[in-house]
């Protein structure tokens, strides 16, 4: 009786095997199996990454010494490649952003190439140091330019052999900006945006009104009087009007990004900005 | 005890595809270990209590694998076949002997079917070693599994217990 119930459930298992076959070209069949394989995935994937630790040291346990040798070859290897990298990577970027610049503020200006050597680790504080100075003709309130001639700060602090640039998105740091499109006069200022803090660009001072679209470029103006005219700064990135405000509120997107400085140019002449 | 037979097939299916290829990397057969101890399970208890579990097994193993369920649960009839045709009355000796020799077969005709599922018939002569050593290793699981299981097995009740 039992064994004749066993081989009624065989032939249903057979039976469901080949119904399985059958049904498995359909869509639906697919699908069921790749919910199911979905169910058990985390604990298939929990299981092996807990047995994985014990299964290497089981599969590699007479070879532990070998290993530790190779391993910390390699890590000698590997440490003093990332050195070479290192060092080729600095004077390739130093080079092409010297060149760069160059290139950009063209032959009638006056400028001298300095290279960042500090950040302000300050927080809050956007500001770097050069290693060029008073001595080589730096003087507090001239134009300090990024890739692309672009102005990224004005020299704060000049000492003999390194001068301190204040960032244009530094907090404290106002420069007098136009919007190349419309002509709109505005103050570009820096500041934060955002809950984390982020360092950001502004243009304040714009009335209601105005035609600044975002896009529009923004350059030095030639009211503040301390920077050479038309100077490239940024674009507009956005522009808010709040009815109950004076004032738009634009930011600024800057064209560099202030954080990679590695070689900037310190305007001694204004020359023809581009 | 049909449950506890269809928890244990599971959670060796479960082993058998997460932990079984990262304790044994590049074999080209792996031994079963659900078949293993399900073989071992049918030796020592009455052999239709791995009825549901050995369907379930097809079923973990085969949502995990690039083949469809049907063909695992195809694989998985051979073994069945040993364990609920062979005979109900046989002396111990012989019931646990059917275990390895089970698992054994089982695993043969699993490798075998799923290599042609997959469509390498070709490659069955070259595969056969391969498929024949990781069935004598499931075979030896089964009877390892079997001295374990051994407490459990289906006792007669007697007059006076």
């Amino acid at each position: 009786m039992v064994r004749t119930r066993n081989a009624a459930w065989l032939m249903v298992l057979g039976a469901g095997a080949l119904v399985a076959l059958a049904l498995s070209p359909l869509h639906a069949a697919g699908d069921l199996e790749a919910r199911m394989a979905a169910l058990i995935a985390p604990v298939t994937g929990a299981l092996a990454r807990a047995v994985q630790p014990g299964a290497d040291v089981l599969l590699h346990a007479g070879q532990v010494e070998q290993l530790t040798n190779e391993n910390a070859a390699l890590r000698e290897q590997v440490a003093q490649l990332e050195a070479e990298a290192s060092t080729l990577r600095d004077q390739q970027a130093s080079s092409e952003q010297a060149t760069a610049l160059q290139a950009a503020v063209g032959a009638g200006a006056g400028y001298l190439a300095a290279s960042v050597t500090v950040r302000d680790p300050a927080p809050g504080r956007r500001g770097i140091v050069i290693d060029r100075g008073s001595l080589d003709g730096v003087v507090v309130g001239q134009a300090v330019l990024g890739p692309g001639a672009t102005l990224v700060g004005v020299v704060a602090e000049a000492q003999p052999h390194a001068a301190r640039v204040r960032l244009v998105d530094d907090v404290r740091s106002a420069v007098a900006a136009v919007v190349q499109q419309s002509r709109t006069p505005g103050a570009l200022a820096g500041g934060t945006s955002g809950a984390s803090g982020t360092p950001a660009l502004r243009l304040d001072f714009v009335p209601i009104g105005s035609q600044v679209h975002t896009g529009d470029l923004v350059v030095t103006s030639p009211l503040g009087g301390k920077l050479p005219a038309g100077l490239l700064i940024g674009r507009v990135g956005s522009v808010e009007s709040k009815p109950e405000e004076l004032f738009e509120s634009i930011r600024i997107e800057p064209y560099t990004d202030y954080n990679r400085l590695l070689q900037v140019l310190v305007l001694t002449s204004s020359g023809d900005a581009k | 005890m049909r449950v506890t037979a269809v928890v244990i097939a599971v959670i060796a299916s479960l082993v058998q595809v997460a932990v079984v290829p990262s304790v044994l990397p590049g074999a080209e057969a792996l031994p079963l270990l659900p078949l293993a101890i399900l073989a071992a399970w049918g030796a020592v208890r009455p052999a239709s209590e791995v009825c549901i579990a050995l369907p379930a097994v097809a079923v973990v193993l085969g949502v995990s694998s690039q083949e469809r369920v049907g063909w695992y649960l195809l694989a998985c009839a051979p073994l069945a076949a040993a364990l609920l045709l062979a005979p109900e009355r046989e002396t111990w000796p012989r019931r646990l002997a059917r275990a390895p020799i089970a698992a054994g077969l089982g695993a043969c005709a699993y490798g075998t079917l799923l290599l042609v599922a997959s469509g390498r018939v070709q490659a069955l002569p070259g595969e056969a070693f391969a498929i024949g050593g990781a069935a004598l290793v499931t075979a030896l699981i089964a009877a390892l599994c079997v001295a374990v299981l051994v407490p459990l097995r289906a006792r007669s009740v007697g007059l006076y217990e």
